[in-house]
């Protein structure tokens, strides 16, 4: 889906495709520079062999191309590189990888293997172009909201065990429809609850939620989540389950509360698909600067979802359930971020320049930035 | 603190009064008179500003919401020992600058009154007896609010907070709760004070918190943890007036904009110029001499 949505370009553009064949010759025979851990090509390019394969009739052309060319650079050895992932709901796992180096251009470079196994190389003129794109293509058109049942901020192991509970839900309801069972009250044992976790964590199962998070927020094991007793309280101070008993067998059971049918109904009608976003940016050691994005657009709501640099050794969840403008808005904000945050380590790296005429002093704490970014990569205030 | 600056208030406003009887009296001496009554007045007026400063400087950061965007608690400046502070004077509150969120956007508030009325000589303007909202600001997608709810001396206070996710700069935010101002830091930076007063409130809160406009904090929680849901909201059809309350020297009073001429009625009592004001004046200049001030 992801490679469809790269081919649907807007007239007067186009995409590059490059075989796995192409891509030794390229950027580990011809490529200006070294490639770097950062690049899109990194795994594939680990397996290849200085000279060993020729240069296709294709990779000749391309790199006769005025316009590829400037791109090798960046795709080589990018200062930004963004994993994304999609799926969950109805759509399969796909990953594309986005490059960029802000210091030298705007453009934002995003890599994905088509079904036929070339690597499409879309050129997004700026980030701004990228999110655009990306909202037309994935996110919910929704012009209002609904309320925030899981408000900032949770441990990520509450939200492990919030995204289990409208799964719980989703299982049951589909039971009960199964059963052709109207009965008002929709509960499980505790005992069931707990036993199905680990279950639905190993499963991968991208038709559920839980496993959906943990598979397309990328690394997310990096941030060791782990669930402790009082992440099972924070259910209930939200309203996911309230506990009781089986008056008959003393079972303790968990009765859905307004936040978890709430969710649940919501995602087990109108969940489609579900997104996750990593920024890691060369050489600046801030890489976990920025949060891990998750995505899951519903018919009711873009549920956003920032999960945050441990703090103490606990990650943290930001949850915002938005429109589609608000969404556009906030993922424009971190994209902008990324680039300030690698205009700022490159910036580093270099003796220090007076300002030229692309570039303008941030009216705040005086750091030199480009002229095109809207927040200062020192103080991150606005500057334009 | 307060008590001088009450003493000092009310010898002020004899004073005043004193220059009001006395401003046709041309008999012998009275230039004299004048000039001594004129050091006194600026002298106290000196002494008033010092005190406001004083008091300003010490009213305390209160943590008493949480942003709905970002989690982070907002901490706002607030007398929460009683009415009689001047942080409460509606029509020179005195409030220390403030280490804004990103996203903050007004302060609002309500207050809940019980007995004893504070007997303060200044107006204080605490809003309606009952939370609300205001629909103007939140008809905005990017904005939210979120009530809470802590002690301000003997009464219930409910704290409005207005948040915006991204900022919007371009609409009046709403005077700050019992002020006839609101600060804000623009789209430069730089820190900035107008004045809207909104007239529209709704009590009827249970529809903004469905659509996730209002979030709420159960009363006198300090960990101020963020909730969304309409079960079990203390919040809601809770009894007080909608009418804004204002208050003056232990009385209460109700309505949309407040009265004027009760107000200079009560606090600006009949004076003449006697021996005994006379004396007052002196008394007045020799307290200020000595530092009792």
């Amino acid at each position: 889906m992801i490679a469809s949505k790269l081919l649907s370009l807007p007239e007067g553009q186009f995409a590059y495709a490059l075989t796995r064949d192409d891509l030794g010759p390229i950027f580990v025979d011809r490529a200006p520079v070294a490639n770097s851990a950062l690049s899109p090509f990194y795994e594939v390019l680990q397996g290849y062999a200085r000279g060993s394969a020729p240069l296709s009739p294709t990779a000749t052309t391309l790199l006769a191309d005025p316009d590829f060319a400037p791109l090798l650079q960046t795709l080589a050895a990018p200062q930004l590189l963004v994993r994304s992932r999609l799926g969950g709901g109805s759509a399969s796992f796909e990953e594309m990888r986005l490059c960029a180096s802000p210091s030298a251009s705007a453009r934002l470079l995003a890599v994905a293997i088509t079904d036929e196994g070339a690597y499409l190389i879309r050129v997004f003129e700026d980030s701004d172009a990228f999110v655009a794109w990306w909202m037309e293509s994935f996110a919910g058109r929704n012009d209002e909201t609904i309320a925030n049942y899981v408000p900032p901020r949770v441990a990520l192991g509450a939200f492990l065990l919030i995204l289990h509970t409208v799964d719980m839900f989703r299982r049951i309801a589909y039971q009960r429809t199964l059963d052709f069972d109207l009965q008002s009250t929709v509960s499980l044992r505790a005992a069931d609850f707990a036993a199905l976790l680990p279950r639905s964590l190993q499963s991968m199962d991208l038709r559920w939620l839980l496993p959906t998070f943990a598979t397309v927020t990328p690394n997310l094991g990096e941030l060791r989540p782990n669930i402790v007793p009082e992440h099972a309280q924070a259910l209930n101070d939200l309203g996911f389950v309230r506990n009781t008993q089986d008056p008959q067998s003393g079972e303790d059971l968990l009765l859905f509360g307004e936040a978890g049918q709430a969710m649940g109904v919501e995602f087990m009608r109108s969940w489609f698909l579900a997104a996750g976003f990593e920024f890691t940016v060369q050489g600046s050691g801030s890489a976990t600067a920025l949060p891990r994005l998750f995505i899951a657009p519903t018919a009711l709501a873009n549920h956003f979802v920032q999960v945050e640099t441990p703090r103490d050794g606990r990650a943290m969840v930001n949850h915002q359930a938005y429109t589609y403008p608000q969404l556009e808005v906030k993922l424009q904000e971190i994209m902008e971020q990324a680039f300030a945050l690698c205009t700022r380590a490159a910036q580093q790296a270099l003796p220090s320049q007076p300002a030229t005429s692309a570039q303008v002093q941030c009216p705040h704490c005086g750091q030199i930035v480009p002229v095109n970014v809207r927040f200062c990569v020192n103080c991150g205030q606005r500057v334009g | 603190m307060l008590d001088a600056y009450y003493t000092a208030l009310a010898e002020h406003r004899r004073l005043d009064a004193l220059n009001l009887t006395s401003a046709e009296d041309d008999e012998p001496g009275a230039a004299d008179g004048e000039r001594a009554h004129q050091e006194a007045t600026i002298a106290l007026e000196e002494q008033l500003q010092r005190l406001y400063e004083a008091y300003r400087e010490r009213v305390p950061q209160v943590s008493l919401s949480r942003c709905p965007f970002s989690g982070e608690v907002c901490t706002h400046s607030l007398d929460y020992f009683g009415l009689d502070g001047l942080w409460w004077h509606y029509e020179a509150a005195a409030r220390p600058p403030e280490e804004y969120l990103p996203t903050f956007f007004a302060l609002d508030g309500a207050l809940a009154l019980s007995a004893p009325l504070e007997t303060s000589p200044l107006l204080v303007a605490p809003g309606p007896q009952a939370p609300f909202v205001l629909p103007r600001l939140l008809q905005y997608t990017q904005i939210k609010a979120v009530l809470s709810s802590f002690a301000v001396g003997y009464h219930r206070a409910y704290f409005i907070v207005y948040y915006a996710d991204p900022m919007r700069y371009d609409l009046d935010r709403v005077n700050e709760w019992g002020a006839t101002y609101y600060r804000y830091v623009d789209l430069e930076g730089v820190l900035r004070l107008d004045s809207f007063e909104d007239d529209e409130r709704d009590f009827d809160l249970a529809p903004w918190i469905q659509e996730g406009k209002l979030l709420w904090i159960a009363p006198d929680d300090a960990t101020l943890r963020l909730q969304s849901l309409l079960t079990n909201c203390p919040y809601l059809d809770l009894p007080g007036s909608h009418s804004p309350v204002y208050l003056q020297n232990g009385e209460s009073w109700e309505g949309e904009n407040f009265d004027q001429d009760w107000v200079d009625a009560n606090s600006r009592p009949e004076q003449t110029w006697t021996d005994a004001d006379q004396q007052a004046l002196q008394r007045a200049i020799g307290l200020f001499d000595e530092g009792e001030l």
